[in-house]
């Protein structure tokens, strides 16, 4: 019911370079600094907008109780008195070598995934940059409340072969346009299209049932 | 990796249900409340209800498989009405002992004999012996008619006398720890001798001649139900020391000389055959010498300080020897209000009903036809010192060989009767019914210590647990006892329940597993022994049918439900651990876990455990037969526990696996942001709770306001709670990590859909299960009798029923049209269901309801035909409770 307004369009491109054809191979060797890759698709279809830009990563288990839990949230809602000494739960990601506290400290922060995209249109052979938003992608009472930016500036050394080999992970790029109901899940209309027309066949099947023996108990 | 087992431990342990046991106590406390506060046990004689002295017994009610009933003050008052005496072989009846009303205070005249044959000596010899021999005492009042004395054992009875004696104190009231010896006094009255009182060791009575005539009392040889006799020894004016003694006939025929016995026998005999208490009266004049030994023997045993008991017992048959016999006795103890249809409901409910009592067998047995334990096609099989006597062999072998005789009779030749499934009304099967005497039960329980001692046991039970009714007569206390432990550690154990009046039943009150005390005349022990305390014999029936049943049903669901609710809570959590590399990461939120079995869950369990009907109570009472649907624990069997698992792994696997679909795809909301793990465990959360509150809706039969306030409320509890709980941050949380997770899940159309459809999907199954379960007991047998009452019946009906009838055919042909209607609804449920959910409940309410209408009008019609004499040949309960014109 959810194809009635909206077209669901997903597009899934994996950049991980495992492949030795891959148009990205050279950015899995992780000996490769300031790796670049570039790759081609084309749209067959119109994706109506708003389209949404995702980075996907697999096999990264975001969950993990521990990984979870390594962040000091006073750091992250702009309390600046723990900048000095960040939480034992950041540990071992607490204080770098020369012992200076980390900031934003913990496994949660120091994986944060760097890689960098633009997105380019290839009009008459001339690419044209794509602009990307950046703006609204979280929660607002996450960004404005829970995690305040501190004003610092913030880390910009931007690497961009983030590291997926070690835990067998792939990398992916995911453009995808969203409806009232969110972004494409066939789970939903497929769940209720089945069990909508179980309930309609057994309903009828009761009917007929009833119809034929109305009242079975009276012979 | 010590630490990652605990981490489990923590995340697990959910699924043991200790939040049950608080729930379950709770549930036992407030539901013991509900017997004391049922209106039906409030007894007007009495001005008490009903009693409660354990709340740890509830569920048992439902499960009795034996009752252990006395008989005296339990199926009978205990309000003793003197009937009749027999003086040296003569018959004594009065003209009023027929008419119903308290004939007492009628005449001082002569006594009306039938026979005027007896010697006038020997009469007034019996009736002062009546008048001495016993502990009664007089109580004098101005007052009207004290209802009941302080004290803990005993009971005034009122009593006017009339006019004819010229005496300041007009009325007076006799105080005695039994109602026989009042009985007694009164019939001595009733012929001429009227005891006056105690005053300083003398007795004094009025007799025929209005003449006072003093009594110096030596001693009091006090009754005890082993020895079954009491004696008083007295000194006349004369200077003559006589002894009275009163006792069962047992008791007093080997003490008296032979050919008194033969006279008196027939009498005796015939007496207990038409039910009435016999006791039999000897005397003894004793000489000088005699009583000095005797006083000087009493004293001492008296004085002793080991084994009293024994010596002054000894003393005492030393003492009661060589009498001679005046008379007996009949007194009549009138059947308790209802005790034959309260007898057999318990029997239609397939409880085996034993009485046991001191009293004689004729006297039980009389007391058994009358309470329809045993009916007239039921045959008796009997193992007692008459049948045991035989002047060839000894009572051993003849015992054995009777043994033997009704074990083939009633066990091996009765049709095989299926495992758990009790005789039905139809089935044309032999009833027996099995009497046995203390004498003979001592020789089966402890005589011998051979082998065949347990051999006899064996087969003994073996015949008993296939009779209907069993009676134990001519039973000491701890007899009674003996036998209820007997059964109660037989194959099997099943459950026991005692019920009786008197301290004499205490022993078997405490040793059932559930001890029902009857707030009789003899006293308080047996109530304060008990776990519940009746006024009435009649309340058992809506104590164990109703009360009984529905607690067995609604522990039954509480226990299976709270596994069932901790399985799916926990499955999901489980499952994620597969998806969070086995890290203990827990899917809900501290805060979640922890409410979820004592706020979220437990109201609404712990309302329906309390209040659940799952049949009306009238319907539980008029088809005792129900109750055999839960028999033998039939609720906590391997089938309905594999339901219940089976129906929480399935709510957990579709819980975690709906939402892992959906969260394929973890852009949920129109502006493209997305969900975390948090969340994901909140969407699971919320079905959750939805789920197993609404499946308890679904379960639910009997809706109060309550049901409707705690299982509303719960659900909106959870809403609130969760908005709060995340919409806060809470300065003592370090990680705040619901907040606004629950509000931004709301803000999710998808989620909004996922969630409404797991939990249609969760219930789909009960619906489906509910619609298709064979309609079975009486609670869905809806449409039939309504049916064939307007379509058969009609030309009889009207006529028997002008104007009134009319009205409510009126109405029970629209609630048969509702009833069709909500029955096409019903049909139609799986689909109307995921447009309305709040259907199924009212749906069945509608039934429910309709259902007791029905019952009503079904009961009423019966009454009504019974007015009209047109019963006809189906007396007996129909199994389908159809009725038969």
């Amino acid at each position: 019911m959810s194809c009635v307004t909206v077209e669901h369009l997903t597009l899934v491109l994996d950049y991980t370079g495992v492949e030795q054809n891959s148009a990205c191979f050279s950015c899995s060797d992780s000996s490769v600094k300031d790796c670049h890759c570039t790759l081609t698709f084309n749209l067959d279809t119109l994706f109506k907008g708003p389209v949404f830009f995702y980075y996907g990563l697999t096999n990264y288990f975001q969950n993990q109780r521990a990984y979870g839990v390594s962040k000091d949230d006073y750091q992250l809602s702009g309390d600046t008195a723990y900048f000095k000494s960040p939480d034992s739960s950041c540990a071992p990601y607490e204080y770098d070598s020369k012992n200076n506290p980390i900031v934003p400290c913990g496994s949660l922060a120091n994986s944060m995934f760097n890689d960098s995209f633009v997105l380019y249109q290839i009009v008459n052979g001339k690419k044209v940059t794509v602009p990307l938003d950046g703006k609204g992608i979280a929660w607002w009472t996450d960004y404005n409340i829970k995690y305040r930016n501190p004003s610092v500036t913030p880390l910009k050394n931007a690497f961009n072969d983030y590291p997926v080999m070690s835990f067998d992970g792939r990398k992916k790029v995911v453009f995808s346009n969203v409806s009232w109901m969110g972004g494409k899940n066939e789970f939903l209309g497929l769940a209720y299209l089945v069990i909508g027309s179980l309930c309609l066949v057994m309903s009828v099947v009761m009917l007929i049932v009833y119809a034929k023996f109305k009242f079975p108990e009276e012979d | 990796m010590f630490t990652d087992f605990l981490s489990f431990m923590v995340l697990f342990n959910f699924i043991i249900p200790v939040s049950m046991y608080v729930t379950v106590e709770m549930q036992k406390f407030l539901g013991s409340f509900f017997i004391t506060w049922d209106k039906d046990f409030y007894d007007n004689e009495i001005k008490e209800g009903a009693l409660v002295n354990t709340s740890d017994l509830n569920e048992e009610l439902g499960q009795v498989e034996y009752v252990f009933t006395d008989k005296t003050g339990t199926l009978t008052q205990n309000n003793m009405e003197f009937i009749e005496c027999c003086i040296d072989g003569f018959q004594y009846k009065h003209q009023d002992a027929s008419s119903e009303l308290d004939g007492f205070c009628v005449t001082d005249g002569p006594v009306s004999k039938l026979h005027q044959k007896a010697g006038r000596e020997k009469e007034e010899l019996f009736l002062r012996a009546l008048c001495l021999c016993h502990t009664v005492q007089v109580k004098e009042s101005t007052e009207q008619c004290p209802d009941q004395v302080d004290g803990m054992s005993n009971e005034v009875d009122c009593l006017g006398i009339d006019g004819a004696l010229s005496h300041p104190q007009e009325r007076r009231g006799f105080i005695a720890s039994s109602p026989d010896e009042i009985a007694l006094v009164k019939g001595a009255m009733r012929y001429g001798f009227t005891f006056l009182g105690l005053e300083s060791k003398s007795m004094k009575i009025l007799n025929r001649s209005n003449v006072v005539e003093k009594y110096e009392l030596l001693h009091v040889l006090n009754f005890d139900p082993v020895r079954r006799r009491m004696s008083v020894i007295v000194r006349a004016s004369s200077g003559d020391t006589l002894l009275f003694c009163k006792g069962a006939d047992s008791s007093i025929f080997p003490r008296v000389r032979k050919e008194e016995v033969d006279r008196i026998r027939l009498h005796v005999e015939r007496n207990a055959t038409d039910g009435y208490r016999t006791l039999c009266v000897a005397y003894k004049l004793l000489s000088a010498e005699e009583y000095t030994q005797a006083d000087a023997e009493l004293r001492e045993a008296r004085l002793a300080l080991q084994d009293r008991e024994e010596k002054l017992m000894a003393v005492y048959n030393q003492v009661e020897t060589g009498m001679s016999l005046i008379g007996a006795t009949a007194v009549e103890d009138r059947l308790q209000e209802e005790a034959a249809e309260t007898m057999e409901a318990l029997q239609g409910a397939g409880m085996k009903v034993w009485v046991l009592t001191g009293d004689k067998m004729e006297t039980a047995k009389s007391t058994c036809y009358a309470c329809r334990l045993f009916q007239k096609n039921t045959e008796l099989l009997e193992l007692t010192v008459r049948t045991l006597d035989d002047k060839d062999r000894a009572r051993e072998d003849k015992l054995h060989e009777l043994l033997l005789e009704y074990h083939k009779k009633a066990v091996q030749d009765a049709p095989p009767v299926k495992a758990g499934v009790t005789r039905s009304w139809s089935s044309a099967s032999q009833d027996y019914g099995f009497i046995v005497d203390g004498a003979s039960l001592s020789m089966i329980l402890n005589s011998s210590p051979e082998s065949s001692n347990s051999r006899y046991k064996n087969l003994f039970l073996q015949i008993c647990q296939n009779c209907t009714a069993v009676l134990c007569c001519r039973m000491a206390p701890l007899q009674k006892a003996q036998i209820v432990k007997m059964v109660k550690n037989s194959k099997g154990s099943p459950i026991t329940l005692s019920i009786g009046d008197g301290a004499n039943d205490v022993s078997m009150i405490l040793e059932a597993h559930v001890g029902i005390g009857i707030k009789g005349k003899e006293g308080r022990q047996a109530v304060r022994n008990s776990d519940y305390a009746l006024p009435k014999l009649k309340h058992l029936k809506k104590l164990l049918l109703a009360h009984g049943h529905l607690y067995y049903v609604r522990i039954a669901h509480l226990v299976q439900y709270f596994f069932y609710k901790n399985l799916c809570f926990i499955l999901p959590q489980f499952l994620y651990q597969f998806f969070c590399g086995y890290s203990q990461q827990p899917l809900y939120d501290a805060a979640y876990l922890t409410m979820y079995n004592i706020c979220f869950t437990s109201m609404p369990i712990l309302a329906y455990s309390l209040l659940e009907q799952h049949i009306c109570i009238e319907v539980l009472l008029d088809n005792a037969t129900l109750y055999r649907e839960i028999a033998k624990n039939a609720m906590l069997r391997w089938r309905p526990f594999l339901y219940w698992t089976v129906l929480g792994l399935f709510h957990g696997l579709l819980f975690f696996f709906g939402v892992w679909y959906l969260f394929h795809n973890p852009a949920l909301q129109d502006n493209g942001q997305v969900f975390g793990n948090w969340s994901y465990g909140t969407i699971v959360f919320t079905v959750l709770v939805f789920t197993v509150t609404l499946k308890l809706a679904l379960d639910t039969r009997h809706w109060t306001w309550i049901n409707h306030f705690v299982i509303w409320g719960s659900l909106a509890f959870y809403v609130f709670f969760s908005f709060f709980w995340g919409g806060i941050i809470w300065p003592f949380l370090r990680q705040q990590r619901l907040y606004f997770v629950f509000a931004n899940m709301l803000s999710s159309v998808s989620a909004w859909l996922v969630i409404i459809l797991l939990i249609l999907l969760s219930l789909l199954p009960e619906i489906l299960l509910v619609v298709f379960r064979k309609p079975r007991g009486p609670h869905s047998r809806q449409s039939l009798p309504v049916f064939y009452l307007l379509l058969s019946s009609s030309p009889t009906v009207t006529i028997h029923f002008p104007i009134p009838m009319s009205s409510s055919s009126l109405k029970y042909s629209l609630v048969s049209m509702c009833s069709t209607a909500a029955k096409m609804l019903s049909c139609l449920l799986p689909w109307h269901v995921l447009l309305m959910t709040a259907a199924p409940p009212s749906t069945k309410r509608t039934c429910m309801k309709f259902n007791a209408e029905l019952q009503h009008y079904q009961t009423e019609r019966e009454r009504e035909r019974e007015r009209e004499g047109v019963r006809g040949g189906a007396g007996q309960q129909c199994p389908d409770g159809v009725l038969f014109a």
